[in-house]
């Protein structure tokens, strides 16, 4: 059995990459230090030299060597323990049900957690450009809904009980919509519109591994508001 | 034994679709080809990538699979007898996916940011590329020491997702006014340059420099004058 000695996660308490792959860790029932970073005043030398390309938290430090990029991560921890804990994260044995997996994964990052995605054009400008990018995140939101539908379970994995690669990816949407709509003033779709999605987020934020992973909701909101000031400055036209 | 169908939609330019071509032709898998016009784009293609509406699509007995390196993976599990991409290993298969996300993340992006945009921006864009082809120069001498590919004496994964971008070093030079370091600066990447130039499958789909030059001349114009 894999060694889970030296396993170590550099991490930020509010970056939804790193709680994700906490998440991830969790759910496999592995035992890991967690080394929280000062990302504001000052990266520690481990971080630095773990990951000297992007300097960028969550890294996995695992028998000495660095993996990052946090999907990266989980995809890593999913190939070394795949039997631990809640089973395999992305379908063993079906290379077109992997794809699909990696091909939603994708979109999650591209649409909710990249500077070029509606989510976060929406949520920074004004008026009219504002509605736009609003209606083009609620397709994309809409778009998530479909897929569950098409996966037939509570989860993207399709199992009512497990969650499985999307899952992961998708996991810190429960936690960051409310920062859309309070702080970005963003509007979501409802348990109206997307009625298993709404499913979904209830039952993440139910699973004890995700309510350990991610951060306490009024601390989150309370950072974002702060930080999206600063970020609003620096992407404003 | 039925026989498999594999169908490429593809743009002849897209960094991206060379990236489905060299596992294809690496693996010797026979394939259909679509050349798609982008402002005209074909039933199939819209049909098959709903959410996108992109190329390239691999289309493998009926079923469609978009986005490069998710069709590059899909490719190795499907066919992986014949040169095997991505490594058994999983430290080194997270190595060789780390440096095809940094192909999209930091090189894609700088040369994106060269074709369409202008004044301190352009000038930005040209720093990064140069700075993100330092890194995969540095990254192949820390990996493969001594070898001339990501993937040690074969290309991998890694190799895959980052040769497309050979065919453009003429171009982004061109569009952004500068010369690349030469091999004394750069010994690792060119040493990559001529490795992959050298595989005769490669050859196959890749574009000329003057070519994607022409291509890529015309699409700046295009960009900067709508900005």
């Amino acid at each position: 059995r894999m060694g889970e000695e030296g396993l170590k996660l550099l991490t930020f308490w509010s970056s939804p990459f790193a709680c994700r792959v906490r998440l991830a860790l969790d759910l496999k029932g592995l035992h890991y230090d967690l080394q929280e970073e000062d990302l504001f005043n000052a990266k520690s030398a481990l971080l630095l030299e773990s990951n000297p390309v992007h300097k960028k938290i969550p890294v996995l430090i695992h028998n000495g060597k660095a993996i990052c990029e946090s999907m990266n991560i989980v995809e890593y921890v999913d190939e070394v323990w795949p039997d631990r804990g809640t089973g395999f994260l992305l379908p063993r044995d079906d290379a077109f049900a992997r794809a699909t997996a990696r091909f939603w994964a994708d979109f999650v990052d591209k649409k909710f957690l990249s500077l070029t995605a509606a989510s976060f054009k929406a949520a920074i400008s004004s008026g009219e450009e504002k509605e736009r990018a609003n209606d083009e995140m609620i397709q994309d939101m809409v778009a998530l809904e479909r897929f569950l539908e098409s996966q037939g379970g509570v989860f993207f994995s399709g199992s009512n009980t497990s969650m499985g690669f999307v899952d992961i990816a998708a996991s810190f949407l429960p936690w960051w919509l409310p920062t859309y709509t309070e702080i970005g003033r963003l509007r979501v779709p409802g348990p109206d519109t997307c009625p298993l999605l709404h499913r979904w987020i209830a039952a993440v934020k139910d699973s004890p591994e995700a309510k350990a992973a991610f951060p306490d909701q009024q601390e989150l909101l309370d950072f974002t508001k702060v930080r999206f000031e600063e970020v609003k400055k620096r992407f404003a036209q | 034994m039925s026989k498999d169908s594999v169908k490429l939609l593809n743009f002849w330019p897209s960094v991206f679709g060379l990236r489905v071509h060299y596992a294809l032709d690496l693996k010797g898998v026979s394939y259909d080809y679509q050349e798609e016009s982008l402002p005209n784009k074909s039933k199939e293609l819209l049909e098959a990538n709903p959410i996108y509406t992109k190329i390239p699509v691999l289309i493998h007995n009926g079923k469609p699979i978009c986005e490069s390196l998710v069709i590059v993976d899909y490719i190795d599990s499907v066919w992986p007898g014949s040169h095997k991409l991505l490594p058994e290993d999983p430290y080194e298969k997270a190595v060789a996916r780390f440096w095809a996300d940094f192909g999209d993340k930091k090189l894609y992006d700088a040369g994106s940011r060269l074709i369409r945009a202008m004044g301190e921006e352009h000038k930005k864009a040209g720093k990064d590329f140069k700075w993100a082809l330092m890194k995969i120069d540095e990254a192949l001498g820390t990996i493969a020491p001594g070898k001339p590919f990501f993937g040690g004496d074969a290309m991998n994964f890694a190799d895959v997702a980052l040769a497309p971008f050979i065919c453009c070093f003429k171009s982004y030079q061109k569009v952004g006014g500068f010369v690349l370091p030469g091999p004394e600066e750069w010994p690792n990447l060119y040493k990559w340059v001529d490795a992959v130039n050298s595989v005769d499958v490669i050859k196959i789909s890749t574009p000329s420099d003057d070519k994607v030059a022409e291509f890529l001349e015309r699409y700046r114009k295009h960009a900067t004058r709508a900005a």
